[in-house]
């Protein structure tokens, strides 16, 4: 009778402990979830609290900005120098640049296209968090749905491709960076092989210790330089195209011979965003 | 006093963020050390240090994770086993910084095998043990630093107690 007893209670213990862990595994995957809406009262949280990051940390900003700039003006003289040089080339860029726009203009209009995939509008933003969670791979931005941002938006540096936002409140965003090493979203990318040949192939993985990204998928049997840029195809509606993402430094081939897998070294330090800027694409 | 730390200490990792790079050896842990650090003024009111430490990952989940009370609960459990330790260990500079170590240790361990276990992350033992490492320096400094305040504050409380 006694062991009998035993033997219920055992299997009553054992039922409650796979009950408890399947409930505890049901509630982390909720927790944990990336991929979801803020509700009211999150984004409001989110906002009152960065409205108080921003003010806490606009005295820090303005050091830091402080002594950037005097070490900037220590290369006072080499900057000047360089800037003069990109001078003489303005001229012509500008009057190159003006062409291309007007062909461009002419063409969507005879194509009667409203929108082509490189038409972006800017929205400049300042980082307020860098990473907090650790194992996110996010930074925090001070702009939010009030001034246009939605969730998917790319999300660039003056160097270049950065990541997409992927949470959204009234006054600050989350940008998920593109350092991350489980990055689900493959991008579709083109490699710029001579002056009219690109090759098109998909970003698949980063490596966060030589600040690279692997661009797989490319079968075209065409030598790809060292040093050829990386941009973005516009294609999917995430990112426009024709932003910087980085310079090719390896080609190989993967394990069937079948197809090119290239090393491209990323144009941007994710160790140090301080601005970035959101583009938003014109429908 | 003990509200202020902790608000500060929230405050300042998301500053202290900004100023070093991402993948340095200074990542700021300055909400988790402050739980650490402040348990000798809560020493007589564990059920009020418990929801200090609850409240203060609540705001972690909602302004830097948007997680939806995962941090709350390991604050929480990061209290919890500050109070077994202390049991264990004696008060003094040195056992403070071993305890804020096995904080640390603990904190990482469940977030990255929570989102292991949900398949947000796949494990890499060198990721893992980066973010432990890197934890270390600039919190135990913070803990160093914070510890003089504490000391203080608990000698001018027990002083209104006696007079």
């Amino acid at each position: 009778m006694y062991s009998k007893k035993k033997q219920f209670d055992r299997r009553y213990l054992l039922i409650l402990a796979v009950v408890i862990i399947a409930l505890v595994l049901v509630v982390l995957s909720v927790a944990l979830k990336k991929d979801r809406n803020l509700n009211f009262f999150e984004r409001f949280a989110k906002d009152t609290g960065m409205i108080v990051l921003k003010v806490a940390y606009s005295p820090f900003n303005f050091v830091k900005e402080q002594i950037a700039e005097m070490q900037e003006k220590d290369n006072l003289y080499e900057k000047y120098k360089e800037l003069k040089e990109k001078e003489d080339e303005m001229d012509s860029l500008q009057a190159e640049n003006d062409n291309l726009r007007n062909e461009v203009n002419n063409l969507k209009e005879s194509l009667d296209l409203n929108s082509i995939l490189s038409d972006k509008v800017l929205l400049n933003a300042t980082v307020v968090n860098r990473n907090i969670g650790y194992w996110y791979e996010e930074v925090t931005v001070d702009k939010g749905s009030k001034d246009g941002i939605e969730e998917n938006m790319a999300v660039i540096t003056s160097k270049g491709l950065i990541g997409s936002v992927s949470k959204v409140s009234s006054h600050s965003s989350s940008v998920k960076l593109l350092s991350n090493e489980n990055m689900s979203d493959k991008i579709s990318v083109k490699i710029r092989v001579n002056d009219d040949q690109y090759v098109f192939g998909l970003i698949s993985g980063y490596t966060a210790k030589n600040n690279t990204y692997t661009v797989e998928g490319i079968s075209e049997n065409v030598d790809i330089p060292k040093g050829a840029d990386v941009v973005t195809t516009g294609m999917g509606s995430m990112f426009p195209s024709g932003i910087q993402v980085g310079t090719v430094t390896k080609v190989t081939t993967d394990n069937f011979d079948l197809s090119k897998v290239v090393k491209v070294k990323s144009s941007v330090d994710f160790n140090d965003i301080d601005y970035v800027t959101v583009l938003k694409r014109e429908a | 006093m003990r509200i202020v730390i902790l608000i500060v200490s929230f405050i300042l990792e998301s500053v202290i963020s900004n100023f070093f790079p991402v993948n340095s050896f200074f990542v700021s842990l300055f909400s988790l050390t402050a739980i650490v650090a402040i348990y000798p003024l809560f020493e007589d009111e564990k059920r009020k240090y418990f929801l200090a430490a609850f409240l203060l990952g609540l705001a972690y989940d909602l302004i830097y994770t948007d997680t939806i009370i995962f941090e709350a609960f390991l604050f929480l459990f990061i209290a919890y086993l500050v109070t077994v330790l202390r049991t264990v260990l004696s008060d003094n500079f040195l056992n403070s910084i071993v305890i804020l170590l096995v904080c640390i240790v603990a904190y990482r361990t469940i977030n990255y095998f929570s989102l292991i276990i949900t398949g947000n992350l796949d494990f890499n033992l060198h990721n893992y043990l980066a973010s432990i490492y890197k934890s270390i320096i600039l919190n135990v400094i913070y803990c160093l630093a914070l510890n003089p305040i504490v000391n203080f504050i608990k000698r001018r409380k027990k002083k209104s107690y006696l007079f």
